[in-house]
């Protein structure tokens, strides 16, 4: 941590203890808030932690006569409902002081008031850096609404104000009022509900095609070049592939760090703005990281992808759901870390493809969307400016992925497109040939596949993933055996496993075998030693023959089955 | 070589599943929030998830063990679907019973032939460092079909099990596999009434705690899932709760308030405890810092138009325990009966004001009823925000209830 990122550490922690009120604070145990902030798909509930976590009254100012919670509640205030919109003062004067953290870099403000027409108000922001230097900012204002003689005024500093650790100081001064009205305090925009036109996200893929696609993968130039004529064809591809907002700076938006001393790990949760539709559910992706306590050195890193299910990225967290998929203590036991996240559109009871994103992404559906969420995910957790939030670095080397069904295919493409991923597992991805219409080529699986506008299995087999991933892949049911002779051979491409390909289940045996394969994989490629405990082994042959036969004849039925005409 | 690799695979499958769950402060609101798949689909999981394990001497399942607590005990229309198959004809299944809980039933449901079985049930239950305990069974057949018999096995009435571990194994040579619906502790799998006289009453069925830091050393906050009912249906039968206080060292009795929200609000309890909605509405950690413990009563969203009465009725039960039950015995918490006091919001003042008639606290406080009280209720009840006014309570009326309550703290 250099200096300047520890004075920083020290002035926000300053300022929280400043600005804590006397109360026991529950919320700091619980990584799962972002989560469920979400989960009703209301925008308030998700403003309380991007803007109301950090804001709070001011000594100075009148007391407000509702819930502070009014000025961020997505709603910047209506004229023919102004006493349940605005948030009312007792007296002209209204003071607020807004934290910011080091990672946060905030580049816009706007605050909006009821005001008579004809008297604006004095409004100053103020930013105080970690350093105690203040720096006034210049301040526009607009009108939004109009009735009569009453307007909703905008206040606004930004955008490009990228400001440093400290707090931003917010006072409004009502003219000839007795009382001061406000109605949202917005950061960056969040919460304004205010989509581009539905437009503008057609064609997006064609966007991405021409400025970015392939110049960024060369797998992606490779398999473009296979492909036929045909635009649309070209276009969902490039939709899948890369980024469906190539314009759009990724934007980390909140972070918090529950350490769980009795897993001697930490999860640190953390949202990050991936887009600017103006749907909350699509343009913040939450996200997990959890880290093991002992992290020394570089640290390996297995994504974990959910299946469809309303619990999400918790089933994997091992919070939630099937108890074989939480795999993230685990794999922290043995010094490996995990990122986990909220896919789209789950999570959230009432989304849909449909409803959610397809009027956005009508290409790739929520394919592209997801890809896209985990390249920036990734980009973000392997950036250095993650280290000092996360306290450890990730080797870039050991980078990998395991998906349960929903999951697998998310990871069976990340794993084949993103170059960083060098170790892929997934499970219960049990799509047949037979689903694949006949005299489909081979080269137009993937625009196929990106057509995720059911429920439909998509098109394709396991047995084309194999070939797409070429010589070091293989497909097995778990194998005690085949494991071993598949992580011993491995030269230096990457490596894949398919892990019950024929049922939507995983069995406590397959958990392991997953766990065994991270674990071997990455030990095998390790530039340093991976700390923490290593497997304990079994003390007798005889406890492990019947796991060796039914192991056998679950291999021997996937033989057959691959075999079978 | 290959069989050391299967060694080490093996290690993994036994560790792999005896590791506690790290949920979060809200699991048991979200359980009886919403519909997991099966009735009982949401609380099992959180009850039973990671409690539930292989024996190293079972077959393998070839599938999640949740099945064996999803609230399906299996059917015979699709009983490949339904029932947890393994590799083999036995099936062993160890279930942690923490110390505070009280089992007063278990029950196994399979799959068998309908004639001359061979299917046979054991379960031992075996405290910590002792030798186990075999319960005895009554065998019932529930349907039979084609040659099919799906089969309960429930034990018969005993003393409450607690601080241990049952260890179910069956074994069935009828099928080259064993099928096992379900593995159900007190009757927590079915929408039928709890008739059982071993199940009813309060019980605690989930109970999680943290240490937080708070200014005057720790604060505790425990989350709880309580049976309050007996009538068979999830939303009426479970109710989430926590209790939060002050970790004191002497074990002195702490005053206790009770806080019940609106249930008809969007956040719950969960805004009482800071954990959602508007920061005023925190009052369970300020009132903690205040020295007392706080009993924060939730009530499941498909109950939230439930009578007053109804409503009542589970804060006597969530208190009922919190004295007297298996909490109580095992929480380490002293509270002192004198210094009750309870605070209701918005449609939930009329719960409270139900709650408190037999004068079991010492004060009463609301909070935006629809209407003020009646005179004779007026005298016993302190109102902190206008009746009927429209809006958020203030921070300033949110120090004024945390200070009322909190000033019943002082011993009589």
């Amino acid at each position: 941590m250099t200096r300047l990122e520890a004075a920083c550490a020290r002035a926000c922690l300053a300022l929280a203890v400043a600005s804590s009120s006397a109360a026991a604070d529950f919320a700091s145990i619980d990584p799962f808030a972002t989560h469920n902030a979400f989960v009703d798909g209301k925008p308030a509930l998700v403003l309380r932690l991007l803007v109301g976590e950090s804001l709070a009254i001011a000594a100075q100012s009148s007391a407000p006569l509702a819930s502070i919670a009014r000025l961020y509640d997505a709603q910047p205030g209506r004229l023919d409902d102004p006493a349940s919109t605005f948030l009312e003062f007792d007296g002209p004067r209204a003071s607020l002081a807004y934290r910011i953290a080091p990672w946060r870099r905030p580049d816009a403000f706007a605050l909006t008031a009821l005001e008579d027409a004809s008297a604006a108000a004095v409004v100053r922001l103020v930013h105080r850096g970690a350093d105690g230097r203040s720096t006034p900012l210049a301040v526009s204002r607009r009108i939004v609404e109009r009735r009569g003689e009453a307007v909703v005024a905008e206040y606004a500093a930004g955008p490009g104000l990228s400001l440093a650790a400290g707090t931003l100081h917010i006072d409004y001064r009502a003219p000839r009022a007795s009382h001061a009205r406000l109605g949202e305090f917005t950061v960056d925009g969040m919460g304004l509900g205010r989509p581009p036109a539905t437009t503008a996200f057609v064609g997006k893929s064609e966007q991405w095609m021409s400025h970015h696609g392939e110049r960024e993968c060369p797998r992606v130039r490779e398999r473009i070049g296979k492909l036929g004529p045909d635009p649309a064809s070209r276009a969902v591809l490039g939709a899948l592939l890369a980024a469906p907002h190539p314009g759009l700076e990724t934007r980390l938006v909140y972070w918090k760090s529950v350490r769980d001393p009795d897993r001697k790990l930490t999860t640190h949760a953390f949202i990050l703005k991936v887009d600017d539709t103006g749907n909350m559910l699509i343009d913040y992706v939450r996200a997990w990281l959890v880290v093991p306590a002992s992290a020394k050195g570089a640290l390996p890193l297995v994504v974990l992808s959910h299946q469809g299910h309303l619990y999400a990225a918790m089933e994997p967290l091992g919070a939630q759901g099937e108890v074989e998929l939480g795999v993230a203590a685990e794999l922290a036991r043995h010094g490996i870390a995990s990122l986990a996240y909220d896919a789209a559109p789950f999570g959230t009871p009432r989304a849909s493809f449909a409803t959610e994103y397809l009027q956005y992404y009508p290409a790739s559906g929520t394919t592209g969307k997801d890809l896209d969420n985990l390249k920036r995910l990734l980009d973000r957790v392997l950036d250095p400016r993650t280290r000092p939030m996360a306290g450890a670095i990730f080797d870039r080397a050991r980078i990998g992925i395991w998906g349960f069904s929903y999951g697998s295919w998310i990871s069976m493409l990340a794993g084949a497109l993103d170059d960083r991923i060098r170790a892929v597992a997934f499970s219960s991805f049990h799509y047949r040939d037979s689903d694949i219409a006949r005299g489909l080529s081979d080269s137009l699986y993937i625009p196929q596949l990106a057509c995720f506008a059911s429920s439909a299995p998509p098109p394709i087999s396991t047995r084309r993933i194999l070939r797409e991933y070429g010589r070091n892949a293989l497909a097995v049911a778990p194998d005690a055996g085949l494991l071993s002779e598949w992580t011993a051979g491995l030269a230096d491409d990457r490596v894949l496993v398919v892990v019950n390909p024929f049922g939507h289940v995983v069995s406590p045996f397959e958990r392991s075998f997953v766990l065994e394969f991270f674990y071997r994989a990455f030990t095998l490629r390790a530039r340093s030693p991976v700390e923490g405990p290593v497997h304990v082994m079994a003390s007798t042959v005889a406890e492990m023959a019947p796991y060796i036969q039914r192991e056998n004849r679950w291999r021997d039925e996937l033989v057959k089955a691959i075999k079978a005409p | 070589m290959r069989i050391a690799w299967a060694l080490v695979l093996l290690a993994c499958a036994g560790a792999a599943m005896g590791l506690e769950r790290p949920a979060g402060p809200t699991v048991n609101h979200y359980a009886v929030e919403f519909q997991w798949g099966s009735p009982w689909g949401g609380e099992l999981e959180a009850i039973l998830g990671g409690k539930v394990r292989l024996d190293a001497s079972s077959s393998q399942p070839k599938g999640f063990t949740s099945k064996l607590y999803d609230g399906n005990t299996g059917n015979l229309e699709s009983p490949t679907a339904s029932f947890l198959i393994f590799d083999g004809p036995r099936a062993v299944v160890r279930i942690a019973v923490p110390e505070w809980r009280e089992v007063g039933s278990i029950a196994v449901y399979v799959l068998e032939a309908t004639r001359s079985s061979k299917g046979a049930l054991s379960v031992s239950f075996a405290r910590q460092g002792s030798p186990g305990t075999r319960l005895k069974f009554a065998r019932r057949v529930i349907a039979s079909k084609a040659g099919l018999a799906h089969v309960e096995y429930r034990s018969l009435p005993g003393a409450a099990l607690s601080g241990g571990e049952f260890v179910v194994t069956y074994e069935n040579a009828d099928f080259s596999s064993a099928f096992v619906g379900e593995v159900a502790l007190d009757g927590l799998a079915s929408n039928a009434p709890w008739a059982d006289p071993a199940t009813r009453g309060s019980r605690l069925l989930y109970w999680r705690h943290w240490d937080v830091p708070a200014q005057r050393g720790t604060a505790r906050l425990h989350a709880l899932m309580i049976k309050t009912d007996s009538s068979g249906s999830r939303a009426r039968d479970v109710t989430p709760a926590w209790l939060a206080h002050p970790v004191v060292g002497d074990g002195s009795p702490l005053p206790l308030v009770v806080l019940f929200q609106d249930p008809k609000t969007v956040d719950g309890a969960l805004e009482l405890l800071g954990l959602a909605g508007r920061p005023e509405m925190s009052l369970a950690g300020r009132l903690v810092e205040a020295g007392c413990a706080v009993l924060v009563v939730d009530v499941p969203a498909p109950s939230a138009s439930e009578a007053p009465a109804a409503h009542a009725a589970r804060i006597d039960a969530v208190l009922l325990q919190v004295l007297e039950g298996a909490f109580a015995k095992h929480g380490r918490i002293a509270i002192d009966r004198q210094r009750m006091s309870i605070w209701g919001y918005g449609t939930g003042t009329s719960t409270v004001l139900l709650a408190a008639v037999p004068g079991r606290y010492r004060r009463v406080a609301i909070s935006r009823p629809a209407s003020a009280p009646n005179p004779s209720e007026a005298s016993r009840v302190k109102v902190i925000g206008r009746p009927g006014a429209s809006g958020d309570i203030t921070a300033e009326e949110a120090r004024a209830i945390a200070e009322y309550l909190a000033g019943s703290t002082t011993p009589r």
